[in-house]
């Protein structure tokens, strides 16, 4: 077949391929419109309410998982979330995405509970109105509280304190970790779990003003300023993805004195990946939320069709450890949202 | 308008012989002078509080400069379009819009600095023009056109950008073009002093002379104090304001790169919020929120003092959880004292 194309002219070898490429778009679009006429009528509907959207790096997997579970399951995934911030909506922004959600009359919901006190009640009505929830990225724990079928993500705390841990372990005696102010549930849990690993070593701890995420310079500068006002830490650890880039720059910008030093933060992006494959970074703690956009969808999928439950109420898709040893291989998913 | 600069007053008693007295009253009535008094405060405060925790070292000075630059560079053009008597909120995610605009031709299709640059400019002459046309040509008021702006800018950044890479940030810009003649413009520092430094301190320097020595400067005055007036006396005052948004989001290019330099990352939420510190900077340097007054060097002077008060709360002993309360209190404080300053001066004035 290659032997006798390269015989043709090129001319005639475009006139061909495209023909071709005409033909199978058109074999597309038909398997595709017969797909929507056989399945449109009982195709089901799942709408993800979340604090987050694409905007945020780390929730893109969580995206990509969410629409390639629909279309393997052939679901209608709808997604509704902060489209236009980095940052967490508040909770009464949340709670009216979770209200619209439940009024659209969805086959199925999936909603990251990142505030439990101020959700939950929505979210037990919505079960309770006969709509199926999975809890996913946030609600470690509260599956039972509100009748979710589960819970698909990490405990929070753990995340904290195997980082923290392993970081005492390499022999920081004085960690600076760079968090947000505290509120946010899950940003407490990590807190807590940081306190936890981290004795009998020390940290130091720098709370970034939220808006400040989006200003990369102050972080690093914060950073900066954090270590020379204190020169016994020893090493930085970012409690999210929000602060990898700017440690990495940090790093830079201490010269000699980082070179002693050590890095790590929870979760995944792919600068965080390329500055582990550079070892720049030590480690990074990751949940997989590829999985945290994948499973709810294929877990109602089973309920939906085939009243398949779930029998663990809390479903881990972590924590994971990623290291200059692994973080080649994963990094060449990260160009495809994987990670 | 009592503060008004010494030019206009000069020109409002051209006969009058100046005394040195008069001088130093008319000195003190500067913009300049008062918002420098409230930084002067700022730092003895930092200096006594957070001096021996590295906030008076080389690296804690280095430390806010560089934050002032980012908020300053922006703030310059700003403070000529309030004088003009407009808005823009749009420059925060103007910023982040360029990042990507300058960042997405240098990872993705290998382009040099300066032609990613251009592209850069290119996309905030377009942006600016289109404030600047809606704001001049529909008489919508600048805080409602550049409010919408902000918004689209913000939407089509975070689309375009996971369209056409399919993430939000791109990084790794350095090591691609280590090279390039024109990284040193935008990555190097000067005398130890980051380079973003001395940008804004030329920005700073070409605005107050387009403000105070040229005619254009005048057209500026006038477009903000009276704009039927000016438009009588013949000043083109459309074109002025677009050239005004177009300066504008051209500067947020400038911070944009320099910040991606710095960090080694565009991210299209980066910049959300300087539009406020912009405007601040600018109204504790004297600026009218109304228009028909401004100083590019109190504005200067104001970003310098706003990211003292940010970045040096960190080299005290208080509480993170302090902070907002802080920073407002501080910068409550220090426009009281720059309002008394200036008070002081205008009641010597008017009681000779």
């Amino acid at each position: 077949m290659t032997a006798s194309l390269h015989r043709r002219s090129p001319a005639r070898r475009v006139t061909r391929s495209l023909s071709r490429f005409a033909g199978s778009a058109l074999l597309a679009l038909s398997a595709l419109a017969t797909n929507a006429f056989a399945d449109d009528a009982k195709k089901p509907r799942i709408v993800f309410v979340s604090p987050l959207g694409p905007a945020q790096p780390f929730y893109l997997p969580i995206l990509k998982g969410f629409d390639l579970a629909g279309k393997q399951f052939n679901i209608e995934t709808v997604f509704r979330g902060n489209q236009q911030s980095s940052l967490f909506s508040e909770a009464p922004v949340v709670k009216r995405l979770l209200e619209d959600a439940i009024a659209s009359k969805p086959d199925g919901l999936v909603v990251s509970d990142i505030y439990p006190d101020v959700l939950n009640d929505t979210i037990a009505a919505a079960v309770k109105s006969g709509i199926p929830v999975v809890l996913t990225n946030n609600g470690f724990g509260q599956a039972d509280n509100v009748g979710a079928l589960t819970f698909v993500g990490t405990d929070e705390h753990q995340l904290g304190e195997i980082g923290a841990t392993r970081l005492r372990e390499l022999g920081a005696k004085n960690v600076l970790v760079i968090t947000v102010p505290p509120g946010i549930p899950f940003v407490d849990a990590r807190m807590d779990g940081i306190a936890k690993g981290i004795a009998p070593s020390k940290t130091t701890i720098v709370q970034m003003p939220l808006e400040a995420l989006s200003n990369q310079t102050k972080v690093v500068n914060t950073m900066v300023a954090a270590i020379q006002k204190d020169p016994s830490i020893d090493a930085i650890f970012s409690l999210g993805s929000c602060c990898g880039p700017a440690m990495v720059a940090a790093r830079g910008q201490l010269g000699d004195k980082a070179k002693s030093m050590h890095f790590a933060t929870i979760d995944l992006g792919a600068p965080v990946l390329d500055a582990l494959k550079q070892g720049e970074i030590d480690f990074a703690i990751d949940q997989q939320q590829f999985l945290e956009g994948y499973e709810p969808v294929a877990i109602l999928a089973n309920y939906l069709r085939y009243a398949i439950e779930p029998v663990e109420h809390f479903y881990p898709t972590g924590p994971g450890l990623v290291t200059k040893a692994n973080a080649e291989k994963i990094m060449s998913l990260t160009a495809q949202n994987f990670r | 308008m009592v503060t008004g600069s010494s030019k206009a007053a000069r020109l409002a008693a051209p006969g009058r012989q100046v005394c040195l007295a008069d001088r130093l009253r008319e000195l003190f009535l500067r913009a300049e002078l008062t918002a420098g008094v409230s930084v002067i405060a700022v730092f003895a405060f930092f200096a006594i509080a957070a001096g021996d925790h590295g906030f008076l070292s080389f690296v804690g000075t280095k430390n806010y400069l560089q934050v002032a630059a980012g908020i300053g560079i922006v703030a310059t053009p700003i403070t000529l379009l309030l004088v003009a008597g407009e808005f823009d909120l749009s420059v925060g995610t103007m910023t982040a819009a360029a990042g990507i605009a300058v960042a997405y031709p240098i990872s993705f299709l290998g382009w040099p600095i300066w032609a990613s640059m251009s592209a850069g400019l290119v996309a905030a002459a377009i942006v600016g023009t289109a404030n600047g046309v809606l704001v001049v040509r529909f008489g919508i008021p600048s805080f409602l056109v550049t409010l919408g702006m902000m918004f689209f800018l913000r939407g089509v950044t975070l689309g375009l950008t996971l369209m056409l890479t399919g993430a939000t940030q791109i990084f790794r810009l350095k090591a691609l073009r280590a090279h390039d003649p024109m990284l040193p413009l935008f990555a190097g520092s000067v005398f130890g002093l980051p380079v973003a430094l001395f940008w804004w301190l030329g920005m700073t320097a070409v605005a107050a002379h387009i403000l105070t020595n040229t005619r254009y400067g005048n057209w500026i005055y006038a477009s903000g104090g009276d704009p039927d007036a000016a438009a009588k006396m013949g000043i083109p005052v459309g074109p002025l304001k677009v050239a005004l948004y177009v300066a504008t989001a051209m500067s947020a290019v400038i911070v944009a790169m320099l910040e991606m330099f710095y960090v080694d990352l565009a991210d299209v939420t980066q910049g959300l919020g300087k539009e406020f510190e912009a405007i601040t900077s600018a109204v504790v340097g004297g600026a009218a929120i109304t228009g028909g007054f401004g100083s590019p060097i109190g504005t200067a002077l104001g970003a310098l003092m706003f990211s003292m008060i940010s970045q040096g709360f960190f080299y005290t002993d208080i509480n993170d959880n302090w902070f907002y309360a802080f920073v407002g209190a501080m910068l409550i404080l220090a426009v009281i004292v720059n309002g008394y300053t200036r008070g002081i001066a205008a009641r010597r004035t008017l009681a000779k």
